[in-house]
């Protein structure tokens, strides 16, 4: 399974609710291929949008290449204060 | 013709006054700057008898502008010791705007100890004897308030801790179910309207004129295009961002870039910040039912309402409303991961007029002190309650933050101008660090909330860590100087940062309502008036420019996961508002 590796993925607001045994601020353990994007993994967990992407806590975009072990966070367009 | 109401709290009199020239194009954070700043004197005790209050409600409150329902409340801020300026949304500011309210100003303070009421209609403005509700909690006086004086009237009042004239008592006027929720919360007004010893004023709205338009067809069209922004922007249309989630939604997202001070801003991330977090509000307000409830809006004609009810295990009210800031106060930054006890405090809060952030960074202090153990709610709503009984500890803790530390000897004292920091971490967000510091209210994060971009993406998204934002902050400042000028709520900033249509509606409604001829660079320009007017108060009152500055301990103390350390220069700093 040399191809594979893990990421641990966050979905906050509305996008939690398309994995709802996922409890809220937990990461959920991913298989992704080697060198996938955001946008592969995105696409893999069929999450059809999101405004903001955080990988280790820094923004990214869709265009980055992940790691093995990468924390990412996906964001809705949400605001406050 | 909009009036002015002076009120002589001396001798229990009021004069309607015609509105200077001068006054006629401000309104809401524009007019009660402006109006302290023509008559306190800056080196004035702020709980001496020289010191005033003022009230505006903003240039569109009153009318049907959505999500405009803000009242500002100005004077000498007894925590900073400089101008402050505080607002709210309420019902009240509708009133006010619709009985042609231009601004009250108190002033004076009586001889003796009596507490005192006034209530506002069209016909007659008459003073009460409030003596019954002093030294009762706020959830005790309302409701009978509201009985004597009718539901549909709105009440601001103070509560124990501004009777008490301590540093963070707030001013809280009722949300539109008559709660007393919604505060002008920072910087001590109530104390001041302590030391004036009036505890309340109703305002009656039966019969009033409503808020006069110069250029109905051009208000009506700027409206629309402004409430089209607001119902078709991602984060403030109905279903969108703030209205599912509430503005805590941001505690998950602040945590992950590490930028949600923990344990006293020890720490940019909390081990229980999802428990705390919007997510966790909305799924308790399903999970418990009864009156529990996401979207409620503060005041009628709030198209966004981030606003919520939480409610207890037995689907009961505990308390409305738990914000991001107070969330973050009350929880993370106490180390406290419990929804249930952070809802209590803040009804604490509520009860006894106390602004929520202050109390959160104060009891983040206590325990760093070794008062009570980091994540001891049960201890935390034990001092409180000192507060409450306004013992010799409750004293000290109910003047804040800064005066804790003081006390009890510790450094990591997160304040600026002597007020608590919000709820964002400024070594890793620098934006929001540099308005923290510049900003004439202290720490403050709404003055310049730099969040939109540097996190949210808002307007175009910058980098947190960046360091050159000293157009980025500037801009916020003054924006945001005017926007609490118009009356809107500050979270309109989000679809007119977006939608141009939105902007051009925002401004086309100042222009109907007063018939000016404004564009967006005077938006800039009159916020920039509102700035400068600000900041020449606070230094004709003694604060420097070493006054705008973040804590020592953030330039040597680095905050995990980023290791991230304040290092903006001084010479950056003092050219954002130069
Ligand atoms: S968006 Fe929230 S704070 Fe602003 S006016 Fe509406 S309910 Fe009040």
């Amino acid at each position: 399974m040399k191809n594979i590796m893990i990421v641990f993925v966050k979905l906050f607001a509305g996008l939690k609710d398309l994995y709802p045994a996922l409890a809220i601020g937990d990461a959920m353990a991913v298989d992704i291929p080697e060198k996938a994007t955001v946008e592969q993994l995105a696409r893999q967990m069929k999450i059809p949008s999101f405004k903001l992407v955080f990988v280790n806590g820094i923004t990214q975009n869709s265009d980055t290449i992940l790691s093995d072990k990468d924390e990412i966070a996906f964001v809705p367009p949400v605001g406050g204060g | 013709m909009a009036k002015i109401l002076r009120i002589d709290m001396g001798n229990q009199t009021v004069q309607w006054q015609d509105v200077e020239q001068k006054y006629h194009q401000l309104g809401g954070r524009g007019l009660t700057s402006r109006i302290v700043s023509d008559e306190v004197d800056p080196q004035c005790h702020p709980l001496g008898p020289n010191n005033k209050i003022v009230i505006a409600p903003g240039l569109v409150s009153g009318t049907s502008a959505a999500s405009s329902g803000r009242i500002s409340v100005g004077g000498k801020s007894p925590l900073t010791g400089g101008i402050k300026e505080s607002n709210a949304g309420t019902n009240w500011a509708q009133i006010a705007g619709r009985l042609r309210i231009k601004a009250i100003i108190i002033e004076g303070m009586p001889q003796d100890d009596t507490w005192w009421g006034i209530h506002i209609s069209n016909e007659d403005v008459t003073f009460f004897n409030a003596d019954e509700y002093a030294g009762k909690g706020l959830y005790d006086a309302y409701p009978k308030l509201f009985e004597k004086y009718g539901s549909k009237t709105a009440l601001m009042g103070i509560g124990i801790s501004g009777e008490q004239k301590m540093s963070m008592a707030g001013i809280c006027f009722s949300d539109k179910e008559n709660r007393p929720s919604r505060f002008a919360a920072r910087g001590g007004l109530g104390a001041v309207l302590g030391s004036k010893h009036l505890k309340f004023i109703v305002v009656d709205g039966q019969g009033a004129p409503g808020v006069e338009i110069a250029d109905e067809a051009l208000f009506k069209q700027g409206r629309k295009k402004l409430t089209d922004a607001l119902m078709n922007h991602d984060v403030t249309k109905p279903g969108g961002g703030l209205n599912s989630y509430g503005t805590a939604v941001l505690v998950n997202i602040l945590n992950e870039v590490g930028g949600l001070p923990t344990r006293n801003f020890r720490e940019g991330r909390f081990k229980g910040a999802g428990k705390i977090s919007g997510e966790a509000m909305s799924e308790l307000c399903k999970k418990r039912g009864g009156v529990g409830k996401m979207g409620h809006g503060c005041h009628n004609g709030c198209v966004i309402q981030c606003s919520n009810v939480i409610p207890d295990k037995d689907g009961n009210e505990l308390v409305s409303v738990i914000e991001y800031e107070t969330t973050w106060a009350l929880g993370a930054n106490c180390g406290i991961d419990d929804l249930d006890a952070i809802g209590t405090m803040t009804r604490m809060c509520n009860d006894m007029g106390i602004d929520t952030i202050e109390a959160g960074g104060m009891l983040g202090v206590a325990m760093e002190a070794g008062l009570i153990e980091f994540g001891d709610s049960k201890g935390a709503i034990k001092l409180l309650e000192e507060i409450g009984k306004n013992t010799p500890l409750g004293k000290i803790l109910g003047n804040g933050t800064e005066a804790t530390a003081k006390m009890y000897g510790v450094v990591r004292c997160p304040t600026v101008k002597g007020q608590s920091l919000p709820a964002y971490e400024p070594r890793v967000i620098k934006g929001i660090g540099m308005t923290y510091a510049v900003n004439p209210m202290g720490g403050d994060h709404t003055a310049g909330y730099t969040i939109a971009s540097e996190i949210l993406g808002a307007g175009g998204k910058t980098d947190p860590f960046d360091r050159d934002k000293a157009e980025l902050v500037r801009n916020f400042i003054y924006t945001t100087a005017f926007i609490d000028t118009s009356g809107h709520c500050l979270f309109i900033a989000f679809a007119i940062l977006d939608i141009p249509t939105g902007f051009e509606g925002f401004v086309e409604e100042c222009n109907g309502l007063l018939g000016t001829q404004w564009t967006a660079d005077d938006v800039g320009r009159i916020g920039k008036e509102v700035i400068d007017r600000e900041i020449a108060f606070n230094r004709a009152a003694g604060l420097g420019v070493a006054d705008d500055r973040l804590p020592e301990f953030m330039k040597y103390e680095k905050v995990a996961p980023h290791e991230g350390l304040w290092d903006i220069t001084d010479e950056t700093l003092d050219s954002v508002l130069a």
